[in-house]
């Protein structure tokens, strides 16, 4: 599954944040859903980073940054950027984050690795498939025969499993439950259209034997060259998401060997590896393998300007670009606002939107959920913020 | 929102509230107290433990109350009717053989053991609540057909044979389960991730929010063998992917000794893992016990001060019983004792408290190791205590509860000697050369563990006779 | 008072923007010629920076070299509904690229599938989109503009997308319609310098040419201020510049500009006492919070006012401010010294309530009591900023 940054503080919200935010202006709470995957607003927020115009485009690239410091939220925004449209003219996008689970290990074979992304890939296809079914459509036989093996093969289960389920339930969001809960697209078809697709896919089945891992991920190649997409995206994320190789970036790089021997060969046919990888591993690779990072890196160093920054931005959308600091809701008393919250944060973004929800919290607790934010606020969230993490304070330091 | 769900457990039948008493104080054991929910005070943080899409490790010291925040998870997951909304599994872990075990493998393995604890709770659930199955869309059913059958361990007909002989409601489905064939939902090799995704949905179909796994009940492991816990629970918090949002979620319990190692797992330090110190104030300790009273005695309302008329009690409350809720209960135990034999509706005056305080001093455990002491809820560091002083201490605690004269702390601690010398000994000496110094020492030691000095209940001086030390643990 | 005309774009009265034509041209060249670039070109300046004339101007060019140019003005869509009005867009744009001219699909979704499927053909040629107005439109209309439309349209290696508006720079999802988009300007379109506001007046003011430097001194090269001051009365000129509100609104806009203009930032607190102080009257001094959003919230969507990063505050459109001030300070000198006088006030009592950020109004009163100086209008003794606060600045 899609590891994705899950979510913070998504308590059931009786807090009257909500009703402040409204006061205020906002039109949604931008500071609230921290998952990544589960905010519809993540691209508006990312798309300025200037990062994100490194890592779109065709070519290999790398992003590197501390853990918690936006990989996977930057690497969800470029796999829903992918997915805009209608059509088959932008890249494809493979979420990749190695099934260390199912591996029970995390020094992965090239085949394993295959596997796995094939695996990502006929799902991130199916699901988009699902939802764009007319691309299904405009087939031949032949090539509809190729797609339905692609998924008999390589999906979690039998591709009849999943048509019944999405038949039976008349809608897509189960299949996006089981599959890929971060996967987002816009109109999904109506029920009839859906009805059809799952039929006409089924009817396409030819019930071969699965060939090989290798052979399996150069069918998926040829299906998707075969749509019509420009070029492959593998979104490789989450090597650190093991014991074995949380605190250990030879670690990760060992694990994702594989992948980079690789890279360059499938550069050549316009399937490009953009990695999102912590900052810890920057150097081991740019040692091991320096052609493959001489360009196309962005490291990401949050600085108080940049997570100040954040909140601005998020500040901006959420208040339909009437204003762009929290200064617009704050008493003349309180000035740059994010600039003091971002000085007593943890250097990562996510710690700085908990720490802005605390002050508005703060507001709401002391004076209801109206009136400008004040420095008390401020600082009652701040001591509150430094209490509640001593946790994680006492781990960073 | 989940801290009016506690709440409202509260409600219960006045008869049963007035039939129970002082035995609302007796054990002090949440496990022991089946009606916990109807009384129980949310901590703070409650609604951070409870938010039902996050994954959360409690970490509290012994009598802070983990088991009764651990069953209150249980208990706020019952809809009003008792019914689950979500399928509650109990799961602990199983140590790694050793710390260097602690790996992938390991946490694979725990998980197998996870899928089995979802079956057999999901077996145990459509037992009790077979309209559940039938109601379900097909492709749920045949999912938890599936599920049971593929993740059970070991022969699911056999392991679950009593369940379907027995006389729950759901026998003849559960026989009908294990005698179901089970489709191949997804292949052996599927992902754990998209098993367990594969069951929450269809857990969904049947109204239930998805999974809680709940872990309590770790200290006797983390005291057998804390390294390879650790190490265990450390690899397990830090498989990432465990703690994607997939409506499976983790609420574990776990002492405090494992917070400084633990604090260090990769889930926590991304806040994949929420990490909470169960911590009380001194206002919610006090509705603990007030919100107790009422309960026991079948009230509406029950303050401190219809306990005891003396002001003095919240301050000693505090004082001792700290921020551990066991403790606070534990200081007004013999004053609930008394209230019920002798004074009924009468509150019991300063002077009676004063002697019940000195029959139920606060526990006390030397905990010579980290040379501190622990008084009731309070950890008294003595580091700073000067080591003869520190050197009585140890001597009376291991004679608690025993006379022990000025003499024989001042000859077998300050002189070394296996006996007391009389009058014309060698080593004699006359008691106005030592006792000085004695009480000094005993002054010292009143100061730092008494929680009033001006009248200790723990260092008690006998007249005449020496001073006992009342170690009650 | 009689009506302003602005003048319609002719190319014999157009003048300067050499770079910016030089720039739309030469992105034109790569797309005939198939070369990779960056496609999607944004326009954007104060109000009457010359955007429509730049616009109409590279328009013409494109006439005279035969390619084809859907122009799209959102403007037309103010106050529709969005779906409606995006359905509407793919209706004209199907048309205009010899797509069907009806039943295009059941939904949005449908209805952009069939555009994309018929303008394949159509792009064996360039084509340059553009859209007006994009920055001023709804933030409703917007993302489905994004997903139907625009963001389909920027992926297409054959179309050249040109993005005009003025105020609130829209969040897009679509790297290539906000990372990777140019701008036309640095980063907006600048205004003329002496020469070129002279080579202006000439051809479209000829009798006022010789006051060139005069009105660049007052206008500081904006074109269309240029024009207006020239043919027009100052309080003509104003009005001139408020042409994009609604008649009906115009006037009490512009009220709300006078009293705003003295300020370099505003925002809601400040709002109420500079109105009370316009229309003289303290009960605007009790607005609520909400009720002084309104207004702020008015200026912004007629593009008058937006947030400023710098300033931390609300700030006017330049061109828009200089002329009010400057028709305040001429014609209503009296209103424009108590304005003045009520900002340095109330910069100074906050100055004095709230230490924290003490510094800051200090430096807003130094600015108003230098104003009213320069006019030799300084505040009354007692209201003088202190030797000690001069002293911090």
């Amino acid at each position: 599954m899609a590891s994705s940054t899950p979510a913070l503080h998504q308590t059931p919200d009786s807090s009257g944040v909500p009703e402040w935010l409204r006061w205020a202006g906002f039109r949604f709470d931008p500071f609230g859903p921290l998952d990544a995957a589960a905010d519809p607003h993540l691209s508006e927020y990312l798309v300025g980073h200037e990062v994100f115009a490194r890592v779109w485009g065709d070519g290999i690239s790398w992003v590197f940054a501390p853990a918690g410091g936006g990989k996977t939220a930057l690497r969800i925004s470029v796999m829903q950027t992918c997915w805009i449209g209608q059509e088959t003219n932008r890249p494809f996008p493979i979420p990749y984050v190695p099934p260390f689970l199912a591996w029970g290990h995390a020094r992965p074979s090239e085949e394993e690795h295959l596997m796995a992304l094939t695996r990502s890939g006929a799902r991130a296809l199916f699901l988009a498939m699902a939802h764009r079914p007319h691309w299904f459509f405009r087939l031949d036989v032949s090539e509809r025969q190729d797609i339905a093996n692609l998924f008999q093969w390589n999906l979690s289960g039998p591709l009849s499993v999943y048509l019944n389920l999405c038949r039976q339930s008349r809608q897509i969001s189960p299949l996006r439950e089981v599959l890929d809960p971060t996967f987002v697209m816009r109109d999904p078809p109506d029920e009839v259209t859906l009805q059809q697709w799952c039929d006409e896919l089924e009817s396409a089945l030819a019930f071969q034997p699965a060939p090989p891992p290798a052979e399996r991920w150069a069918h998926l190649l040829a299906v998707l060259k075969m749509l019509g997409f420009p070029s492959v995206y593998i979104l490789a994320d989450g090597f650190d998401g093991a014991p074995e190789t949380i605190d250990n970036p030879m670690m990760i790089v060992d694990c994702m060997r594989p992948l980079l021997h690789r890279a360059e060969k499938w550069a050549q046919d316009n399937v490009f590896l953009k990695a999102f990888l912590p900052t810890e591993t920057f150097p081991l690779l740019a040692e091991q393998f320096p052609l493959l990072l001489s360009d196309h890196v962005a490291v990401i160093h949050w600085t108080p300007d940049l997570l100040a920054e954040i909140i601005r931005r998020r500040v901006y959308v959420a208040s339909g670009g009437n204003f762009g600091s929290l200064d617009a809701v704050a008493s003349p008393a309180l000035r740059d606002v994010e600039t003091a919250l971002a000085r007593s944060v943890m250097p990562l973004p996510r710690e700085m939107l908990v720490l802005t929800r605390q002050v508005i919290e703060e507001h709401v607790r002391r004076e209801g959920a109206e009136g400008l934010l004040t420095g008390e606020d401020v600082e009652a969230a701040i001591l509150q913020y430094t209490q509640g993490n001593l946790l994680l304070t006492r781990t960073a330091r | 929102m989940m801290r009016k769900d506690a709440e409202r457990e509260v409600s219960v039948h006045p008869e049963e509230q007035a039939s129970l008493g002082p035995a609302a104080f007796l054990a002090l054991r949440a496990e022991e107290e089946p009606w916990l929910p109807e009384c129980f005070v949310p901590p703070p943080e409650f609604d951070r433990m409870s938010d039902p899409r996050r994954s959360v490790i409690i970490f509290g010291d012994p009598g802070s109350g983990k088991t009764a925040v651990h069953r209150m998870l249980e208990a706020i997951s019952l809809g009003t009717d008792g019914k689950p909304l979500r399928l509650l599994v109990h799961w602990r872990p199983a140590l790694p053989i050793s710390v260097a075990e602690a790996g992938l493998d390991w946490v694979k393995a725990m998980v197998g053991h996870i899928l089995d604890a979802c079956a057999d709770a999901l077996i145990h659930h459509l037992a009790c609540y077979p309209r559940d199955y039938q109601g379900a869309p097909a492709w749920a059913q045949a999912r938890f057909v599936w599920f049971i059958h593929r993740h059970t361990r070991g022969n699911p007909a056999l392991r679950w044979g009593p369940l379907a002989e027995g006389d729950s409601p759901g026998a003849s489905l559960v026989r009908q389960i294990l005698n179901s064939p089970a489709d191949d939902i997804l292949y052996p090799d599927a992902h754990p991730e998209y098993v367990i995704s594969e069951l929450v949905n269809a857990l969904k179909a049947i109204d239930m929010e998805g999974i809680w796994v709940l872990t309590d009940g770790l200290e006797g492991w983390a005291e057998m063998a804390f390294d390879r816990l650790c190490a265990g629970l450390k690899a397990f918090l830090s498989t990432l992917s465990l703690f994607d949002p997939s409506g499976l979620v983790y609420k574990i319990c776990a002492p405090s000794e494992l917070e400084p190692v633990l604090s260090h797992a990769g889930g926590l330090i991304r806040r994949r893992v929420d990490g909470i110190h169960l911590c009380w104030d001194p206002p919610t300790l006090r509705q603990l016990v007030e919100r107790r009273l009422s309960f026991a005695f079948g009230r509406e309302s029950f303050p401190l001060k219809e306990l005891c008329i003396d002001s003095g009690l919240p301050v000693w409350l505090e004082k001792v019983g700290g921020a551990s809720p066991r403790e606070w209960l534990d200081q007004v135990t013999g004053l609930v004792e008394y209230y019920t034999t002798h004074s009924w509706n009468r509150p019991i005056d300063e002077d009676t408290w004063k002697r019940l305080r000195l029959q139920r001093p606060p526990r006390l455990y030397l905990d010579d190791e980290r040379r501190r002491v622990i008084v009731g809820g309070r950890c008294v560091n003595l580091e700073d205590l000067p080591a003869k002083a520190y050197e009585m201490l140890r001597y009376l605690y291991q004679r608690s509860g025993a006379v022990v004269t000025k003499a024989e702390l001042y000859f077998r601690i300050y002189r070394g000697l296996d006996r007391i010398p009389r009058p014309g000994d060698k080593e004699y000496e006359a008691p106005k050369e030592y006792t000085g110094l004695i009480d000094t020492n005993l002054w010292r030691l009143r100061q730092a563990i008494e929680p009033d000095p001006s009248a200790p209940v723990l260092l008690v001086t006998r007249r005449g006779h020496g001073v006992v030390l009342q170690a009650r643990w | 008072m009689s009506a302003v005309q602005l003048l319609p774009y002719s190319p014999r009265l157009f003048v300067n923007r050499e770079q910016e034509l030089q720039m739309l041209e030469e992105r034109v060249q790569a797309l005939k010629e198939g070369r990779d670039g960056h496609r999607v070109l944004i326009l954007s300046g104060e109000r009457g920076i010359g955007k429509t004339w730049l616009r109409s101007h590279f328009e013409h060019q494109l006439s005279q070299e035969r390619i084809p140019v859907v122009r799209l003005d959102l403007k037309e869509y103010a106050g529709k509904d969005p779906a409606w009005a995006v359905a509407d867009i793919l209706q004209r744009v199907s048309i205009e690229t010899g797509g069907p001219r009806e039943r295009l699909g059941a939904d949005l979704a449908e209805m952009s599938r069939t555009v994309f499927r018929h303008l394949q053909k159509f792009l064996q040629q360039p084509l340059v989109v553009i859209v007006d107005h994009v920055y001023e439109s709804d933030w409703a209309l917007l993302p489905l503009l994004e997903d139907y439309l625009l963001g389909p349209l920027a992926a297409e290696r054959r179309v050249l997308l040109l993005l005009t508006g003025r105020g609130r720079l829209y969040p897009w999802k679509n790297p290539e319609l906000s990372t990777l988009a140019v701008p036309l300007g640095k980063p907006e379109l600048e205004p003329f310098d002496p020469l070129f506001t002279k080579d202006q007046l000439k051809r479209q003011a000829p009798s006022q040419a010789h006051r060139a430097d005069e009105i660049y001194e007052l206008t500081g090269g904006n074109p269309l201020a240029n024009y207006l001051v020239a043919a027009y009365s100052l309080d003509q000129a104003v009005e001139g510049l408020l042409e994009p509100v609604p008649e009906e609104r115009r006037r009490t806009v512009r009220e709300y500009l006078e009293a705003l203009c003295v300020l370099r930032a505003f925002d809601e607190e400040r709002i109420p006492d500079m109105l009370a102080t316009y229309y003289d009257n303290d009960s605007y001094r009790q607005w609520t919070y909400a009720r002084s959003r309104r207004v702020r919230e008015e200026l912004i969507r007629w593009g008058l006012a937006r947030w400023d990063a710098e300033q931390r505050g609300y700030v006017m459109d330049r061109i828009v401010r200089q002329l009010i001030e400057r028709y305040l300070q001429t014609q209503k000198p009296e209103l424009w010294r108590r304005l003045h006088q009520t900002a340095y006030q109330l910069y100074q009592q906050w100055a004095n309530n709230y230490p924290a950020t003490r510094e800051r109004w200090l430096e807003e009163a130094e600015y108003h009591r230098q104003r009213l100086q320069e006019y030799g209008s300084l505040p009354s003794r007692s209201e003088n900023i202190s030797a000690a606060d001069r002293r911090i600045l």
